[in-house]
């Protein structure tokens, strides 16, 4: 070992952390490195100086009782917060996600089953044709989308459609495998 | 009451052990935020909002550390956002003149009251990454490894920044006080 890996190897010695090999290795170079010996008794005197300076400036203090009640209080107030909840008036809040949920399901339905060809001409049916070698079928449809939002104490919805188109070819006879 | 009851009684948030808690750590961890954010008021307010905090979040802790070093560790993210608010710190007063009564039981014979202040300024005028870690090695008494788990980096980074704040600690602090004695401020005003 020299006095580089040494350095390198100083802080974990003073930890006990090192491997025994790496420990006795250390121990060698330092009975023979006065510099070495030196640099280490150095560390030890900066750690047992700002060691002592930390204690000595905050041993005297003590968390005021204070914080302890306000930390029981903010706890208590956050138990009884959501029973509140519960016991309190009616609040539209509490009902617009499930209300919103519930009306997307029924207009999503309303559109399939009133609305079945769609807005524009092209979608409904599907359109079957006979391409070479197989068939293609083209089925396009119209899904209404009722989307809501809270902001505040209002509610604010929208209802658009989107088209989705589904275009599959089938070939005439099943590929093989080879 | 084990560390696994009270976990347990935290979890449900058992006032009994809140109380366990604030007595087993309350103290030690409030010494520790002082010296972190250099405000005794800050201080506290941070070991409150890590105390609420530690509850809360009591029900996803794994048991895999202490529970002093899991406070810790909150504390530590509350205080990186405490002075992420504050560019420069400035240390409370209060703190840096504590403890003038000890100035007789002092073994070095150094002038308590002079000393915590400049012991104050000085972690004042670090970044508080090195501060951390300074205060991690000499007040925590945490090996190199357990700082290197505790801040998610590695040993290499937490030696080089340990020297880096040793050296600007024994730069920062006042020659008169000679903390370092051969080693330190008075050996380098010299050269």
């Amino acid at each position: 070992m020299n006095c580089r890996r040494f350095q390198h190897r100083l802080y974990e010695y003073l930890d006990g952390s090192l491997s025994p090999g790496a420990q006795a290795a250390v121990e060698r170079h330092l009975s023979g490195c006065a510099a070495c010996r030196q640099a280490l008794g150095a560390e030890r005197q900066v750690a047992e100086t700002l060691s002592g300076t930390f204690r000595r400036a905050t041993e005297s203090l003590q968390l005021p009782p204070e914080v302890q009640q306000r930390v029981l209080a903010a706890l208590a107030d956050q138990r009884r917060a959501p029973a509140e909840q519960q016991g309190s008036v009616f609040s539209w809040s509490q009902l617009a996600w499930p209300v919103g949920l519930t009306a997307s399901v029924l207009v999503l339905l309303a559109g399939v089953f009133l609305f079945p060809r769609g807005p524009g001409s092209q979608m409904g049916s599907p359109q079957t044709r006979l391409a070479a070698g197989g068939v293609s079928i083209q089925l396009s449809y119209v899904v209404p989308i009722y989307t809501f939002r809270q902001e505040g104490g209002f509610v604010i919805d929208a209802l658009t459609y989107q088209t989705n188109v589904i275009d599959e070819r089938f070939p005439a006879a099943p590929a093989r495998l080879e | 009451m084990d560390e696994e009851q009270l976990v347990r009684g935290l979890r449900s948030q058992d006032p009994g052990a809140v109380q366990e808690l604030v007595a087993a750590h309350g103290d030690r961890l409030f010494r520790s935020a002082c010296l972190l954010c250099g405000d005794q008021a800050e201080a506290q307010d941070l070991v409150q909002e890590t105390l609420l905090q530690a509850v809360r979040s009591a029900p996803r802790f794994r048991g895999c550390s202490r529970v002093y070093t899991w406070l810790h560790g909150i504390l530590l993210n509350l205080t990186r956002h405490y002075h992420r608010d504050r560019k420069r710190m400035v240390y409370d007063e209060e703190l840096a003149r504590q403890e003038p009564a000890l100035l007789e039981e002092n073994p070095n014979g150094l002038d308590v009251e002079m000393t915590s202040g400049a012991l104050a300024d000085a972690l004042g005028g670090l970044s508080g990454p090195h501060r951390e870690v300074l205060i991690l090695r000499f007040y925590e008494d945490m090996k190199i490894h357990e700082i290197a788990a505790h801040l998610s980096i590695s040993n290499g980074t937490v030696k080089s920044r340990l020297h880096y704040a040793i050296a600007e600690m024994q730069r920062r602090l006042p020659v008169a006080l000679n903390l370092f004695g051969a080693c330190g401020t008075e050996e380098k005003a010299k050269s």
